[in-house]
């Protein structure tokens, strides 16, 4: 786990704890956890500053979770990995930051 | 007729009973679109070959002109001897013969598939083309973030083909039993689907063939077996048109008018579903944007006639 936060400060992750609790309490909750499950999940243990590893597929995101939270310059996108949310570098395939168990 | 004369006919005859010319469906009408559809096929497998090949075979007698990736498009590595195992051997007849590949990611592709060249997709995650009277739009369905979002809607209201087409990686609907449907892409797609006059879906991402029923007036074909197989994992439901989950297959499609001819084909040559769409004079409203809300349903409606011939 990294000491330092570069995107995700503890008020940031909170904030985002938030949103992703707003997307999962809408009528169709359960269209986004079937949407989670038919994804493909992958369980892995990132590191913020290391790649996601090649050959391992990427986590789709559900819709109505994107719909929810920031948006992002074209360079990142969020995923999703185990119950992490991932904030990615879609050029370097990099892992910029990550807020643990940001799933319920 | 001379013995040895005759010998050699019975011999010639037998010899194309054991490998017969490919049965082809398809109508050959002049000017007409013509393309393949493959799915999940990026495994380096035998079996991704074998079907590369009976593609060649069938675009002996079906020239057509492009072809439609419904993503996976690359499982496992994606180096350049990767793209060189899992695309351009199985496909170099066709990649030889000019013929034009327009990939859509799936969950095992590397985004940056979207900057390789022989994929057309011109460095997007998302895009559309025109050919002949259909416009194809290919989906990111990995990450369907509400800018995707806006420019298909915008683009599906602004198209004045007859016939518009959606492909990405993850179903709408589907019966295979391992995934299933994206209930939550199936929200937030098929109203803008159906607004918009789309008449034909494809998807991969399960293992197998499934022409599912028309639903809400579109046609949604899942084609994910052109590589990797998930044998016998078809539940058929209600809504199955036609399953196939013992091999792999391809789609070749002629677009003739109102008319849309689809002929599925498996590794082995063996034709596992055919039929042929046709567009009502309604569709034709909606397509030029001329439909009214009350008609909706009917506006996207398609007679489907598909399988018991035509």
């Amino acid at each position: 786990m990294p000491s330092e936060r570069y995107f995700f400060a503890p008020e940031i992750a909170a904030e985002f704890r938030r949103l992703i609790g707003i997307a999962m309490k809408v009528p169709d909750t359960t269209h986004v956890q079937q949407s989670l499950k038919h994804a493909e999940p992958v369980r892995l243990k990132l590191r913020v500053n290391y790649s996601y590893p090649e050959g391992v597929p990427l986590q789709s995101m559900p819709s109505t979770l994107l719909m929810n939270l920031p948006k992002l310059p074209p360079e990142l996108d969020y995923r999703v990995v185990g119950h992490d949310l991932v904030l990615r570098d879609t050029i370097g395939n990099l892992i910029v930051d990550l807020i643990p168990n940001a799933m319920p | 007729m001379r013995r040895s004369t005759f010998l050699f006919l019975a011999l010639a005859a037998a010899a194309l009973a054991q490998n017969p010319a490919p049965a082809l469906k398809l109508p050959l009408q002049p000017k007409s679109v013509r393309f393949a559809v493959i799915g999940d096929s990026g495994t380096g497998g035998k079996e991704q070959y074998d079907a590369g090949r009976q593609m060649e075979k069938f675009r002996g007698r079906f020239p057509f002109d492009f072809v439609i990736m419904l993503g996976d498009n690359m499982y496992g590595g994606q180096s350049a001897e990767d793209y060189r195992i899992k695309f351009e051997a199985p496909y170099k007849p066709l990649l030889d013969a000019s013929v034009k590949f327009y990939a859509a990611l799936g969950n095992h592709d590397d985004p940056n598939q979207r900057f390789y060249k022989p994929f057309n997709m011109g460095g997007k995650r998302y895009y559309n083309f025109k050919n002949g009277n259909a416009e194809f739009f290919a989906l990111d369905s990995n990450y369907m973030d509400p800018e995707q979002l806006d420019w298909l809607t915008k683009e599906l209201r602004n198209s004045k083909t007859a016939w518009k087409i959606c492909f990405f990686h993850h179903p709408l609907y589907s019966h295979a039993k391992f995934h299933g449907p994206d209930p939550d892409l199936r929200r937030l797609l098929e109203p803008i689907f159906q607004q918009s006059g789309v008449s034909v879906v494809f998807a991969g991402h399960e293992h197998v063939y499934e022409r599912i029923k028309p639903q809400k007036g579109i046609n949604y074909f899942v084609l994910g077996n052109s590589g990797q197989l998930r044998f016998h994992d078809l539940r058929p439901s209600a809504d199955t048109a036609k399953g196939f989950d013992t091999d792999r297959a391809f789609c070749l499609v002629e677009i003739a008018g109102d008319r849309f001819y689809f002929q599925t084909i498996s590794r082995t040559g063996e034709t596992v579903d055919f039929g042929v769409l046709e567009r009502s004079k309604a569709m034709v409203s909606s397509a030029s944007g001329n439909y009214a809300p009350s008609r909706l349903n009917e506006a996207a409606d398609i007679r489907n006639r598909a399988v018991s011939g035509w």
